[in-house]
């Protein structure tokens, strides 16, 4: 056929030609699976307690489908090629988490909708906010600033708050809020570019000691000097469960960096040596690992509660929290108590469980949902955790992997430590389980963890020009072409 | 790098599958074990809603009530029970005092029927309750007692002559096994032992299950829980052996005599006292010794029956059983509050055995290793007025629920065929014969009542101790409403069945008849 005279035709190209899987489609599809999950739990839950259906059904499902709409628009408009499972996994989390807040908590079941819908806000934000990852590499220092300032802010005078035995909060009027949440991530961002920059420094031996070289240990002392500045200054505030959750941070991103296991040997001997010094530098230490132990010595039934007066074991009744979340969880068994029914209880029961919605809330879902809902959580979480390491794995620089395997750290270490402390693999530590929760700090924070994730996972994604040219930007490492 | 981020990948694998390890640990393998623990807080909630339902008396009287003395939700007992008839009834009725743990609630109609009194789960009727199930409830229960009756029967103990003012009257329906009326003496006043204050409750507790002069403890019904020797009243039993057994000894004449000389002993059996010298003649067929009540005559007739046929008569009747009445069978400090009845078996009867050969002798006429609470005899007469039929003694009329509506009536059932039809229809007219003209005619029946009875006059120990006095029977023989068992125990030597037990067989059967 000949050629007819006017302007070059281009061909249409098809709009997935690029990627192998249409990545936003298999998201949306993925959510739709979530709000099934998630409305059939808020209506099971509530049938359950009045055979009816819940008066709130309608604003339920339109804060529900609103807020995964809005995330998942913004996901297409700003990572449309981002990894498609983190999204739908962290909503159903999140969903779960409400549904349990609800059945126990239903004066706080608005309010973590609305933190829910705040921590969306700020997830769309980060994603405007956070252009590129490297952005964030340019101001190291102000980062650590304002996460030393974070971490430091509860000790302030009249800003601070003590909850329980934690001086962890801040309050501003009548709006409170764990700064330390936000400053995990700031601290994590700090450690990945510090480290990446001084990677090789810290894995290569460079200092003489007699006529062998060893690791010029000096690269190490900011850091050194930042890490146990953070750990005094949480001492002082009594938060065993973060101080655990910074010190496995940077344990992981200093191996990961450097590759060198001495960091490792000499991470456990200060772990060791840590031990000992927090055995006496927080006062919680001692009941911890006690209550850990034996939670029945210690419940408010035991004779050391029962005696006139209690004995200093009785820690105020303390082994209940633990002891009580067991015996859920056993009465949760396979399948659970159902959702919705069951005896236990906030305050005020036979099987109370103080927390119940925060701390303890695997709990409340081991005994609601049993062992398969603990299994789906806890398969949910190792879900994640892998993206993550997936998308670390994918990063173009070591800062970005640096971040998303810190990042990534963070969230499955604070995940299996509370797990891990409500079902007594280690001693409990007051913090929470992410997105599900009761805690707008945490959730907030969160979700603007899964945005810089979710940025890293979209640079790593090839773009159709270098799918085209296999070729990458200057200064990134080189690009592979897969298959 | 890549490399150890695989590693921290297997790290956070190894993390989270211990927790799932864990978790199939505790909430697999140690499900049940954690469930059931009795550490668990959901195994020892307190239940303060301890409502129960109302019990009645057959003509509506209320027995047993829960009264609210806190608000619903309120962490203290919300009910009292309370017994609004005091000791007429509270061995029929029982305690129960859910606050203070030594009382509890298993004695009398209260424990038995606890679970139907107690809060429970309402069945669904109707769609909308499948999806909303009714809040638990309470159903009353109505029982098949007759106030007036029992308090007839109160009197009649109260009023006993002499030291001994012990004894048990128990009054049956003969057609339905409906227990009409059970009074005994001791008894015991329901309400301290009901009361919230715990010491209030265990003193009155210590003091009930303290035995009487006479050993018998007011928190246990005379009437069931302690055998007596029934005397000549168990001459109906052997009477029914006679005539389904071996029925060419019911024309047996028996030559007129003072003692009856046993085998394997130098022991003999005087009519009615313990030597040869103080006795009375007696003799004839079963027509002229039953209502006699001839003491040597029944012995030889008991030797002549046999061991297994004396044995096999008295388990028809329910000897060596447990009656199957509803009242609770297991009281905390004492066990049962019904007990069978003893009557030798066939092996203890024969040669070699123990009482050996005289026991059948004694056991033809009731005494020595006869043993039989009033509830047995009362089912003796009412087995013998209900042509051998032996109906399930029991208190349940019905059962209604809150709402009003009945959810049970009691059915009778048939507990033992204690002899044949026949067998029955001819020992009745001999029972008659006791009150006309045997060792009865002198109690004074009305004629009108057509009263049959059996007197005993049972002499315990040897030499004799003291004497318990007996009377069944029914009435009318024509068509029996009532059967009624009477017994004082302790009393005098020189009492009789017919003069101390006879008095209240008429007043009962005027009382339920008249």
């Amino acid at each position: 056929m000949a050629s007819t005279a006017g302007p070059p035709r281009y061909h249409r190209v098809p709009r997935y030609a690029f990627g192998p899987k249409p990545k936003r489609r298999t998201e949306l599809g993925l959510l739709v699976f979530g709000w099934v999950i998630i409305t059939a739990l808020y209506v099971l839950a509530s049938l359950a307690r009045s055979s009816k259906i819940p008066p709130h059904i309608g604003p339920f499902l339109g804060i529900l489908f609103l807020l995964t709409i809005v995330a998942h628009l913004v996901n297409r408009w700003l990572v449309p090629d981002a990894h498609p499972i983190v999204l739908p996994t962290v909503v159903l989390l999140n969903g779960i988490g409400y549904v349990i807040i609800a059945r126990y908590d239903p004066a706080f079941a608005s309010a973590q909708a609305g933190w829910s819908a705040l921590g969306v806000l700020l997830y769309a934000l980060a994603l405007l906010a956070i252009r590129r990852t490297r952005d964030l590499d340019r101001y190291r220092y102000l980062l650590l600033l304002v996460g030393v300032i974070l971490i430091l802010l509860p000790l302030v005078p009249h800003l601070g708050l003590t909850v329980g035995a934690t001086r962890l909060w801040v309050h501003l009027g009548s709006l409170e809020f764990q700064p330390i949440e936000v400053a995990k991530i700031l601290l994590c961002l700090f450690f990945a570019s510090y480290l990446a920059e001084k990677r090789e420094l810290l894995s290569i031996p460079t200092a003489r000691l007699g006529n062998r070289l060893v690791l010029d240990p000096r690269p190490l002392v900011p850091m050194l000097l930042v890490w146990g500045f953070c750990m005094l200054v949480i001492a002082k505030e009594d938060d065993i469960g973060f101080a655990l959750l910074l010190f496995t941070l940077f344990m992981v991103m200093l191996w990961v960096a450097t590759g060198r296991v001495g960091y490792l040997v000499f991470g456990l001997v200060l772990f060791a040596l840590g031990a000992f010094v927090v055995a006496h530098l927080f006062v919680q230490f001692h009941e911890r690992v006690t209550i850990w132990l034996d939670p029945w010595a210690s419940t408010s039934n035991s004779p050391a509660c029962t005696a006139h007066p209690p004995r200093p074991t009785c820690f105020g009744g303390g082994g209940d929290q633990l002891a009580n979340g067991w015996y859920a969880l056993g009465l949760g068994g396979v399948g659970g108590v159902g959702i919705g029914l069951g005896q236990a209880c906030a305050q005020g029961c036979a099987l109370f469980i103080s927390a119940l919605t925060s701390d303890m809330i695997f709990a409340a879902i081991g005994y609601q949902l049993g062992l398969m809902g603990t299994a789906a959580v806890a398969l949910a979480f190792l879900l994640l955790v892998g993206t993550g390491l997936r998308i670390a794995q994918t990063a173009r620089s070591d800062f970005a992997r640096l971040v998303a395997v810190g990042l990534t750290a963070l969230l499955g270490f604070q995940s299996f430590f509370i797990m891990a402390g409500v079902i007594r693999l280690l001693p409990f530590t007051g913090i929470t389980l992410p997105f599900m929760a009761y805690g707008g700090s945490s959730l907030v924070t969160n979700y603007v963890l899964v945005a810089i994730l979710m940025r890293i996972s979209q640079e790593a994604s090839a773009t159709p020009a270098e799918l085209a040219t296999g070729v990458r930007q200057p200064g990134e490492r080189a690009f592979i072409r897969v298959g | 790098m890549s490399r150890r981020i695989r590693w921290l990948g297997v790290l956070l694998i190894v993390c989270f599958g211990l927790v799932i390890v864990q978790l199939t640990n505790i909430q697999f393998r140690r499900a049940s074990a954690l469930a059931h623990s009795p550490k668990n807080p959901v195994n020892n909630v307190v239940n303060f809603d301890n409502q129960r339902g109302d019990i009645f008396a057959a003509d509506g009287t209320l027995l047993a009530q829960s009264v609210r003395v806190a608000p619903p939700g309120s962490n203290r007992f919300q009910f009292e029970r309370q017994y609004p008839t005091g000791s007429l009834f509270s061995q029929i009725v029982g305690v129960c005092n859910d606050a203070v743990a030594v009382v509890g609630c298993d004695t009398g109609v209260e424990g038995y029927y606890s679970a139907v009194l107690g809060l429970h789960k309402q069945p669904i009727q109707t769609l909308s309750q499948l999806l909303s199930p009714p809040p638990p409830s309470t159903d009353d229960i109505t029982l098949t007692v007759d106030p007036h009756l029992q308090q007839v029967a109160m009197e009649q103990l109260a009023n006993l002559q002499g030291p001994h003012k012990d004894g048990a009257i128990v009054v049956l329906d003969p057609k339905t096994g409906a227990v009409l009326a059970m009074a005994s003496q001791p008894t015991y006043d329901p309400a301290p032992l009901a009361s919230p204050d715990p010491k209030v409750a265990a003193a009155a507790e210590y003091l009930d299950n303290l035995p009487d002069d006479e050993g018998y403890k007011p928190i246990l019904p005379l009437a069931t829980f302690y055998p007596i020797q029934p005397g000549s009243t168990a001459k109906v039993v052997t009477t029914a052996a006679i005539f389904d057994m071996d029925p060419a000894l019911a024309t047996y004449n028996y030559p007129v005599s003072l003692c009856q000389a046993l085998p394997d002993t130098n022991k003999t059996i005087c009519n009615d006292a313990d030597t040869a010298s103080l006795a009375t003649p007696c003799g004839g067929t079963i027509q002229t010794m039953l209502p006699q009540s001839c003491d040597p005559g029944y012995a030889e007739l008991g030797l002549l029956l046999g061991a297994y046929s004396l044995s096999q008569q008295a388990s028809l009747f329910g000897f060596n059983s447990r009656p199957p009445l509803d009242i609770a069978p297991d009281n905390s400090t004492v066990g049962y509050a019904v007990q069978p009845s003893l009557y030798p078996t066939a092996q203890q009867l024969s040669p070699g055995g123990n009482p050996g050969v005289p026991g059948q002798a004694y056991s033809a006429f009731g005494q020595q290793d006869v043993e039989t609470t009033a509830l047995q005899n009362a089912l003796v007469a009412a087995a013998v007025a209900n042509g051998g039929k032996e109906m399930v003694p029991h208190f349940l009329e019905k059962i209604t629920d809150a709402q009003g509506r009945v959810v049970e009536t009691y059915k009778p059932q048939l507990w033992r065929q204690a002899m044949s039809p026949q067998a029955a229809a001819q020992i009745i007219p001999l029972m008659e014969a006791v009150v006309t003209s045997g060792t009865a005619s002198g109690d004074g029946f009305p004629p009108s009542l057509q009263a049959a009875v059996k007197t005993g006059t049972a002499q315990v120990g040897t030499p004799t101790q003291s004497i318990a006095d007996w009377m069944i029977g029914f009435a009318p023989a024509s068509n029996p409403k009532i059967a009624v068992a009477v017994v004082v125990p302790d009393q005098g030597l020189g009492t009789y069945g017919a003069t101390v037990a006879g008095p209240i067989m008429v007043a009962m059967m005027e009382a339920a008849l008249g």
